[in-house]
């Protein structure tokens, strides 16, 4: 077997064997990359290197930033608003609760202008949001 | 079988801490003399994010058996 062959199924093995587990997969991947630089004598440094050229992204701001926004709508009282006035739309339809979740994340949508990162917005706070608004 | 898993689950977040640690440590000492364009700030102050992120990492561990254990209590 090739070098790489066995590179490779050394990766893929220890990736499964860890995850298998219960190693968190984040760990798992970093675990397995590591020991395959190890084995083909590459430097880690490259590792640590494409570790912070991978997350030096303005792109990926959007993350802590959408969050962040998720706080400030909720600590701000947006969201009970928000499901207070769906609730009023659809609430009191068979099913209302499911059809308020559904009609809070299109206004949600609308504001934020994606629509999956209204999981950010108020995925975190939905049971108490829900608790709050009586669903 | 939960208690081994958990340990070697934490012996890999560890250990990929210290990998952050001191490679982080050692890019950023390389990364001190050169300059980011537009800013002028040293490299280094990016590449700090891996060594400080080692560390919060073991925090993390540290904090997840504590909380664990007084759970248990």
């Amino acid at each position: 077997m090739s070098t790489a062959t066995i590179a490779t199924i050394l990766l893929l093995g220890v990736f499964l064997v860890l995850v298998f587990l219960r190693v968190p997969v984040v760990y798992a991947i970093g675990v397995a990359s590591l020991l395959d630089f190890f084995y083909l004598g590459i430097n880690p440094m490259q590792m640590a290197l494409k570790f912070v050229s991978n997350l030096n992204s303005y792109t990926l701001l959007a993350v802590p930033f959408f969050i962040l926004m998720g706080e400030l709508m909720s600590a701000g009282g947006i969201t009970d608003t928000l499901i207070a006035f769906s609730k009023e739309l659809v609430g009191w339809m068979h099913g209302g609760a499911a059809m308020v979740n559904v009609v809070a994340s299109f206004f949600f949508g609308g504001i934020s202008g994606s629509s999956s990162c209204r999981l950010c917005l108020s995925g975190p706070h939905r049971d108490q949001d829900d608790g709050r608004a009586g669903l | 079988m939960s208690f081994v898993t958990d340990i070697l689950s934490a012996v890999c977040v560890l250990g990929f801490s210290i990998f952050l640690i001191v490679y982080g440590i050692k890019l950023a000492q390389s990364g001190a003399s050169n300059n980011m364009a537009g800013i002028n700030v040293p490299y280094a102050f990016m590449y700090s994010a891996l060594p400080v992120t080692g560390v919060l990492n073991i925090f993390a561990v540290l904090g997840h058996w504590v909380m664990g254990r007084k759970e248990k209590k």
